[in-house]
């Protein structure tokens, strides 16, 4: 049995982790309820773009543009998103696990990557596989115009037909206890067949073809965003949920630790009455 | 007069403004064009610029760089790619904007995203004045702005 001094110094040590977890549960219950707002407030932007695109596809007959015909052809691009820290239960390996299954399923594919986060780009380069661009250290806030230069040169790849379709991977936020990996297309755009017609009879300026030329990257961009905040907000519901477990763990850990303390301090003490009552029994005789 | 229009201001970040307008204008590919309740259905590309919003009894001033304008006789949507309310510029962060900018110009002179930078950072520079000015003196709003005469549309 370990000595009541070594007990004591693990009680120590166990209740300063605790503390630890327990300060990053709170600061991480705070910092979700911010990212979830800035998502929701991120919304409206994607919806209408969506909207006006799907209204100026329809009016525009023939469209020939990498970003809304169907696929050519199997080769996919993945941008991968993860969180730049731990900590955070099994958030980034589920997104990596879809990911790489797919990549499993069709090896003979190229599948280069795009990183958004420091874990997902590790991981890729570990792996070996071709890294075209990264972004990390984004923080809590990342704003739109930090991931713009991964996600253009994803479209580059695209456009210069490397690859047919450009997938994003990321952790969808369900609720404060579920993130699910989600991996969907991001390019071509994948248009929603019941969406209501604007009013008819548009002037575009300059005229439609050019205009949804320019507007097709924005919507890419603002998907892509949107997966980012989502992502950032499952990032600190995971991280909420896994310091509450390891604070609890903590106080378990602690209480038998204790227990155990108790147990040997008690054992010390008889020891020493029986060490004594043999000593004054044995001068007696 | 006729109804107000509706009018939406929104970013990738949030919905900047949100409210019913008699008026607005605003920087197009063809110069500054103003809006009417009223107006013929239209798209088009906004530029770095002033965006005036006039209500029944205020006024709104907001900076915008980019994106597109949905026209309707009844509504403007602006998706912008960057937007702020003038009152909420901060000298400070436009000034450092600024600076990096013209940093980078200097070592790559052929440095778009770099241009396009230091021109959001002069205009927004040039509306926080504008608006100093307002604050201090209400009589006459229009003539501190240095702009191309009003293209009616």
């Amino acid at each position: 049995m370990a000595s009541l001094r070594d007990l004591r110094r693990r009680i120590k040590s166990v209740t300063s982790t605790e503390k630890i977890t327990k300060a990053m549960e709170l600061v991480a219950a705070a910092k979700v309820r911010r990212a979830q707002d800035r998502v929701l407030r991120a919304r409206p932007y994607a919806e209408h773009l969506e909207q006006v695109i799907v209204d100026m596809i329809r009016r525009s007959q023939n469209l020939k543009h990498p970003y809304v015909t169907e696929p050519a052809g199997p080769r996919k691009l993945v941008i991968l998103v993860t969180t730049d820290r731990g900590l955070c239960g099994a958030l980034n390996s589920n997104t990596m696990r879809i990911v790489l299954q797919e990549m499993r399923e069709h090896q003979e594919l190229p599948w280069p990557v795009v990183a958004i986060g420091k874990k997902g780009r590790d991981m890729m380069h570990r792996l070996d596989r071709n890294v075209v661009a990264e972004v990390t250290g984004l923080g809590d806030r990342p704003h739109v115009t930090d991931i713009l230069p991964a996600v253009h040169a994803a479209m580059e790849e695209l456009e210069e037909g490397r690859v047919d379709e450009i997938d994003i991977a990321y952790a969808k936020f369900v609720s404060l206890g579920r993130q699910v990996a989600t991996m969907k297309r991001l390019l071509p755009v994948d248009l929603p067949e019941d969406v209501e017609p604007l009013p008819s009879d548009f002037d575009y300026e300059p005229e439609l073809e050019m205009l949804l030329e320019e507007i097709l990257p924005r919507y890419a961009e603002a998907m892509a965003y949107q997966a980012v905040l989502e992502n950032a907000a499952s990032e600190q519901a995971a991280k909420m949920l896994a310091m509450r477990n390891a604070s609890e763990n903590a106080n378990d850990l602690i209480k038998s630790l204790t227990l155990t303390a108790n147990k040997v301090r008690q054992a010390n003490i008889t020891r020493e009455l029986m060490d004594i009552v043999g000593g004054a029994a044995a001068l007696e005789q | 007069m006729a109804e107000p229009i509706s009018v939406r201001i929104i970013t990738p970040e949030e919905v900047l403004y949100e409210g019913r307008a008699a008026f607005l204008r605003m920087p197009g590919i063809e110069g500054e064009f103003g809006v009417f309740p009223g107006h013929q259905p239209m798209m088009t590309v906004v530029k770095t610029g002033e965006l005036k919003i006039i209500e029944d009894h205020s006024e709104h001033y907001l900076f915008v760089s980019g994106g597109f304008v949905e026209v309707t006789p009844d509504s403007v949507v602006v998706l912008a790619d960057v937007a702020e309310r003038v009152e909420n510029i901060d000298p400070k962060k436009v000034e450092e904007a600024r600076a990096r900018a013209q940093e980078a110009l200097e070592r790559n002179a052929g440095d778009q995203a770099a241009a396009a930078a230091l021109e959001r950072a002069l205009f927004q520079m040039k509306l926080h004045e504008a608006q100093q000015h307002r604050r201090h003196s209400r009589d006459d709003l229009a003539s501190h702005i240095q702009q191309p005469p009003m293209e009616q549309s």
